[in-house]
């Protein structure tokens, strides 16, 4: 098993499962279209990088609750365990896949949203680039939380009490960096924190996770 | 040619305070079939855990001479989404060669490319058997192999078994089935 190999493996199981993959993005732009049909037109523009984050945050958490579970029940994850590539790297090139077919496709769903809530391009374009910065390290917390609790019965429910406490510094920069923006003022600082969360858990995530996968199975 | 592929030596596993098996202590050697017997809840899934390194040994020690070993559990570790081929690329590019691989455990062409789910259990179990003749590995573990097969498919497999513990490969099976081999290659552990 190669990191290629794998890598070309997921993305084709990602690609049958496509009905459930498509899950997650129905469900950001069901819940995300339903803020501009309750709230006044002109809160609108305040809302939209709240109500879109949080909506992308819980359709990652959605993402995440087979990520692991599937892999763990066909036993799936003990080929990987045994695999003479270590399993950090394949832990991280399913991330890739997952991240990916999940969330690159809520980016494309993204100046939808921002003609639905109509947002600033300007605004729209800080927005993305906060998913972009914020989403990596939510995967790697999610993935994390996952792997954690990929053997348990009531695994997504202690996925979402896991991830959604260690999600809050991410959404609180990633809004205070579409705050600034929007009031004129840098958002290099909080753009800086995103980035640096996403380059620490990207760089050590992936041994974390594989080393939670380990305790999972033992 | 090591001497031995895999040294276990006083391996003691417990669950919470009830020992499952102490001191156990074995080779596994080129070039024979090691068949571990033992009734319901022995240990010997677990063993098979211990020496694929998916657990880790509590007491005692298993050194292994070889890097890669062929490890198939009780489950087939198959994506039942994609078809056999596409299963086997993962771990074998070569296609003609998986597909070799899959005839040669009685699974006909036009099953091939269907996906895993419309095949029945026995079909998807020699899948998961292919993957293991491919690896390569010198050593297979084998947990319960003959589950879901017809005795087609269990001749074929014996007929691999043999030819991989001739061509100098070693194999650890547990399984509750007589294994129809040469009494050269085959050596028992029961588990008490």
């Amino acid at each position: 098993m190669t990191v290629q190999r794998y890598f070309l493996f997921c993305l084709k199981l990602l690609f049958r499962q496509r009905r459930e993959v498509a899950l997650p993005l129905f469900f950001f732009l069901i819940i995300a279209s339903l803020f501009p049909l309750v709230f006044p037109a002109k809160l609108l523009a305040t809302l939209a990088a709240p109500a879109l984050w949080i909506t992308t945050l819980l359709a990652i958490l959605l993402s995440l609750n087979n990520l692991f579970r599937e892999d763990v029940e066909d036993e799936f994850v003990l080929q990987l365990l045994t695999s003479p590539t270590p399993l950090s790297l394949l832990v991280a090139v399913k991330l890739l896949a997952h991240w990916l077919a999940y969330i690159l496709p809520l980016f494309i769903a993204l100046p939808l949203m921002g003609l639905w809530y109509n947002l600033p391009t300007e605004s729209l374009s800080v927005l993305a680039l906060s998913l972009l910065l914020g989403t990596p390290t939510l995967l790697i917390l999610g993935a994390l939380a996952a792997a954690l609790s990929a053997g348990l019965k009531q695994g997504g429910t202690l996925l979402m009490l896991i991830t959604l406490p260690l999600a809050m510094p991410i959404l609180l920069f990633a809004l205070s960096m579409v705050d600034m923006s929007a009031s004129g003022l840098s958002y290099a600082a909080a753009g800086d924190f995103l980035f640096a969360m996403a380059v620490v858990s990207v760089s050590i995530g992936p041994y974390v996770i594989a080393s939670a996968l380990r305790i999972s199975m033992e | 040619m090591p001497e031995t592929y895999l040294s276990v030596k006083n391996l003691t596993h417990a669950y919470g305070r009830s020992a499952l098996f102490s001191g156990l202590t074995f080779d596994v050697t080129p070039g024979t079939i090691l068949q571990v017997t033992g009734k319901n809840g022995s240990g010997k899934t677990t063993l098979l855990k211990l020496l694929s390194g998916i657990k880790m040994p509590q007491e005692g020690s298993i050194e292994w001479t070889e890097e890669d070993c062929a490890y198939l559990g009780h489950k087939n570790a198959i994506k039942t989404e994609l078809s056999p081929l596409e299963n086997l690329a993962l771990y074998q590019p070569d296609t003609s060669a998986c597909a070799l691989a899959l005839e040669d455990l009685g699974l006909e062409k036009l099953h091939h490319h269907r996906p895993c789910y419309r095949l029945s259990a026995g079909q998807q179990r020699r899948v998961a058997l292919s993957r293991v003749i491919l690896s390569n590995a010198k050593v297979w573990l084998l947990d319960e192999p003959f589950t879901a097969l017809d005795d087609t498919a269990k001749a074929h497999l014996i007929r691999h078994l043999t030819r991989h513990a001739n061509g100098g490969g070693s194999a650890v099976v547990a399984t509750h089935e007589r294994l129809d081999l040469e009494k050269s290659l085959l050596r028992e552990l029961v588990m008490a």
